[in-house]
């Protein structure tokens, strides 16, 4: 049987380098192309038609943009659209990094912690930038939790302090592993499936078929969970205590 | 596991943040806008012909409230109207039965005012008819004339007879 | 899909979230342990085992911060 981990190596495909850094393309990195690429097409297209009777394609962006404001008010309030963009794009290309890696075939590309910590990081970073923006040196005051007693300030900024750092580390981790968790299961099963043959491949099969409909399931409820925890650390960053 | 191989790390953040970049940048210059403002447009849309159809709405009921006014006015008018002639007619009823009643008894206290004065008159008549006659009677018999004290006193005597008579009777 | 304050969604990714923030944590605590210990403080391995007990603490305060929201929505 196969390595199950097996497709999750990527080798470099076409070798390229920017002022010495290693920029190569391989597969995870044409992935992420074809995320941009299909996201791009299937919201213009679902915009064209403009008229006030939605297309299928249109009701199902308009969805997706109620959805995201939906997350976006409750935890920032209105104040927070400004970063609608963002939150969406956010949730599209995690979502559909996540869908498209189910394909046959394909590279998850969420299925790298680098990628996955870099837009956690990436997010963290942003919404303490807010947080300093708006609140001055007062954001520090997210450390001290409100009603807290002097004599256990000791003791409550530290984990805090951790709290705050592990925000970054769960939000990445969490992502990573459902998503390489899934595809290894998928695979180990899949590979049953093969090498059981017909006689009893079957059973692993309705296995992986039924596993597949979870991940998909698993595909969305981690592109929520990672953009609705962004919205709340924003939200944190929006109003302190 | 072949995810922490460092090797592809440079190139993986580097990619993410220029394809995560490209797409913030696409989205937010072409997508996103019509999007939310068809969105809203709808949403507006709607909110308006819910407020129009409450409106209308409002609008009917104040109308079938001015009119159910309306007609129950006119039922009352034209009960009243009716109670009106009801009692304008019960009113001329009583009055003609009224002035009847009084009509009939002055006249039968006419009447029968006109048959005692007729009586009376009749009375008087047949008295003095009498006197003459037992004047004129008692001359013949005596064949003599009485002084005009006793033609009166015998007169009246004779009158006083005759009513005695007639009240005996 | 369904508009935000789904409670299927949100409760399944709520669920979801309370076990890697323990992990988080904890690995966050021991990290900042491990560090202080090697790196800034002859403290070894006391560094590590209060980090280790802190990451703990705020793993189970943030579990319960967010049952608690739970709670309340």
């Amino acid at each position: 049987m196969e390595n199950p981990l097996h497709p999750f190596e990527l080798h470099t495909i076409v070798p390229l380098s920017l002022f010495g850094l290693d920029v190569s393309i391989n597969k995870a990195v044409i992935m992420m192309f074809l995320v941009v690429g299909l996201v791009t097409l299937l919201l213009t297209k679902a915009r064209s038609s403009g008229s006030l009777i939605p297309t299928k394609l249109q009701s199902v962006a308009e969805l997706l943009v109620e959805f995201i404001r939906g997350m976006i008010h409750e935890t920032m309030g209105p104040d927070g659209m400004r970063f609608f963009p963002l939150i969406a794009t956010l949730f599209l290309f995690i979502l559909f990094c996540n869908l498209l890696g189910l394909m046959p075939g394909a590279y998850t590309v969420t299925s790298q912690l680098v990628v996955t910590g870099a837009f956690a990081l990436g997010v963290y970073m942003l919404s303490l930038l807010v947080g300093f923006k708006i609140h001055g040196v007062k954001f520090l005051g997210i450390l001290v939790p409100s009603g807290t007693p002097g004599w256990l300030l000791p003791l409550m900024v530290p984990i805090e302090i951790i709290s705050q750092l592990a925000r970054p580390v769960s939000l990445s981790v969490r992502l990573f592993a459902n998503m390489t968790a899934g595809h290894v299961i998928l695979g180990v099963l899949f590979g049953l499936s093969i090498s059981g043959g017909l006689l009893i491949g079957w059973l692993p099969f309705s296995f992986t078929v039924a596993l597949y409909g979870l991940e998909v399931g698993i595909a969305f409820i981690q592109a929520y969970i990672f953009t609705i925890l962004t919205c709340v650390y924003m939200g944190d960053a929006f109003h302190l205590h | 596991m072949p995810q922490f191989d460092v090797h592809f790390f440079s190139s993986l953040i580097f990619w993410e943040f220029i394809s995560f970049g490209i797409l913030f940048w696409v989205l937010y210059k072409f997508a996103f806008p019509p999007i939310l403002e068809a969105l809203e447009t709808r949403e507006r849309k709607i909110r308006d012909s819910i407020e129009q159809a409450e409106q209308s709405r409002t609008t009917a009921e104040q109308r079938l409230a001015e009119y159910e006014a309306k007609l129950s006015g006119a039922a009352q008018e034209a009960e009243a109207i009716v109670a009106e002639a009801k009692a304008k007619a019960q009113r001329l009823l009583e009055e003609n039965e009224q002035r009847l009643r009084t009509d009939s008894a002055r006249i039968q206290a006419e009447t029968t005012r006109e048959i005692e004065r007729e009586r009376r008159k009749a009375l008087q008549d047949i008295r003095n008819e009498a006197a003459d006659l037992a004047v004129t009677v008692a001359e013949k018999v005596l064949e003599r004339s009485l002084s005009e004290d006793d033609h009166r006193r015998l007169a009246r005597e004779a009158v006083q007879a005759v009513a005695a008579g007639e009240a005996q009777k | 899909m369904p508009s935000s304050p789904d409670p299927l969604f949100a409760g399944l990714g709520q669920a979801v979230r309370i076990g890697t923030n323990l992990l988080a944590t904890l690995m966050v605590g021991g990290g900042l342990g491990w560090s202080i210990d090697s790196y800034v403080l002859p403290t070894e391995p006391w560094g590590l085992v209060a980090g280790l007990v802190l990451g703990v603490i705020a793993g189970i305060r943030n579990a319960y911060r967010t049952a608690q929201r739970w709670d309340h929505s």
